[in-house]
């Protein structure tokens, strides 16, 4: 009778102990009891992304640089029209000149003798097929073939008389700058060309080439 | 208080059903113990004192009926000190065990959500896994809270018991002599 008794006085501190012990537990996984104390004392920092106006969208658009095709020959260039500087339009101015002769003596120094003509005064244009004597082929340079490049080199130069190459220059190149011109300057330099000849006689011509680089896979 | 009461209750849902049987468990032993404490600090001296009181005055012809008497009232002592203790031991071997029900369904639960959901969520798989290991925890943490209480109740008990037949077989020895010197004169 008093043992029953005994329990049933018993289970009200047992059931507080026993939601203590749970409590303790809840501490100890730490979970939400902490976040009621906590949450207030943090200040709330919020990202707000802040856009005054759309931006407009920038494209970039490449193109293909279309590869320039071969010339076959090299037509004869045309006679440049030099730019005549129009005729000065000064008064006139009707002085009437002096009327002297010079009666100097010069009859007895000799004159001198009117000079030679000694070819042409400059290159003249290649007429000829620009089919090379001897090619040394050029070697596709090693940065370009790791990066996968091709392109193309414009250049001038001179075939002298004995069908050597000099003095090249590169006008134009593909991709800009820096690529491929050492190595076209370098093949086309061992190149040879028949001369042009003038009247039975070479003479220096100048000419231009385009020189593929494509990479074959 | 309440904020208390309300981690309490997040805290249960998520260690799942076998929480409930747990905090059962819990309440179970924690009655027993607290009762067995309350026997001991305050019915357990009255409860001797009769006794000792009854033995001292009552005067028994018969020395081996009495001692015989003397034998089943301290066997009747012993079994209200240490009674319930067997029952403390069992919940409080029975609190892991449920633990580990509680961490299995929770396992079978996060292969649920694997089978349907695959690797790919963590966030579904989070509460399986707080389902099985919260339940292991709080099993644990009464079992722990009350396996000392267990060991001492249980010594105090046989202590008690020991020295009650103790001071009960002197009592009579004292009366016995008394007896045999008055029989004597």
């Amino acid at each position: 009778m008093t043992a029953s008794w005994r329990f049933l006085a018993a289970l009200g501190p047992a059931t507080a102990v026993a939601l203590g012990l749970f409590w303790i537990m809840t501490s100890l996984v730490g979970g939400e009891g902490r976040e009621f104390d906590r949450a207030p004392r943090q200040p709330l920092m919020n990202f707000i992304r802040m856009d005054d106006a759309p931006r407009p969208v920038e494209e970039r658009r490449r193109e293909r640089p279309k590869p320039p095709e071969e010339p076959q020959a090299v037509p004869p260039l045309p006679a440049v029209p030099t730019a005549r500087s129009p005729e000065p339009q000064a008064p006139r101015l009707d002085v009437p000149l002096p009327q002297f002769r010079p009666d100097l003596a010069l009859s007895g120094v000799p004159a001198a003798a009117p000079a030679a003509p000694s070819g042409p005064a400059g290159p003249v244009a290649y007429s000829q097929p620009l089919t090379p004597v001897s090619q040394v082929p050029p070697v596709y340079p090693r940065r370009a073939l790791m990066q996968g490049l091709s392109g193309w080199v414009k250049l001038t130069f001179i075939i002298n008389e004995d069908g050597s190459v000099g003095d090249v220059e590169v006008v134009e190149a593909s991709p800009r700058r820096g690529v491929f011109d050492h190595e076209a300057v370098r093949a086309l330099s061992r190149w040879r060309f028949n001369p042009q000849t003038v009247d039975g006689r070479p003479v220096a011509a100048y000419a231009t080439i385009t020189i593929n680089f494509n990479l074959e896979n | 208080m309440f904020e208390q009461a309300y981690a309490v209750r997040h805290f249960f849902a998520a260690g799942g059903p076998v929480m409930w049987a747990i905090l059962l468990v819990a309440i179970a032993l924690w009655t027993l113990i607290l009762e067995r404490y309350w026997y001991h600090w305050f019915v357990y001296p009255r409860e001797f004192a009769r006794l000792k009181a009854r033995w001292e005055d009552s005067s028994n012809d018969a020395l081996w009926q009495a001692r015989k008497i003397q034998a089943q009232e301290v066997s009747q002592l012993r079994r209200q000190l240490v009674g319930s203790v067997f029952l403390i031991r069992t919940f409080i071997t029975l609190c892991p065990l449920l633990g580990l029900l509680g961490t299995v369904t929770g396992m079978i639960q996060v292969f649920d959500v694997l089978g349907f959901h695959g690797t790919g969520n963590p966030r579904a798989m989070a509460s399986g896994v707080s389902m099985a290991t919260i339940p292991t925890m709080s099993g644990l943490v009464v079992a722990l809270s009350g396996l000392y209480f267990s060991i001492d109740l249980q010594r105090r008990g046989s202590a008690k018991a020991r020295v009650a037949a103790d001071v009960l077989s002197q009592i009579l020895v004292k009366a016995g002599k008394h007896e045999t010197q008055t029989a004597s004169q």
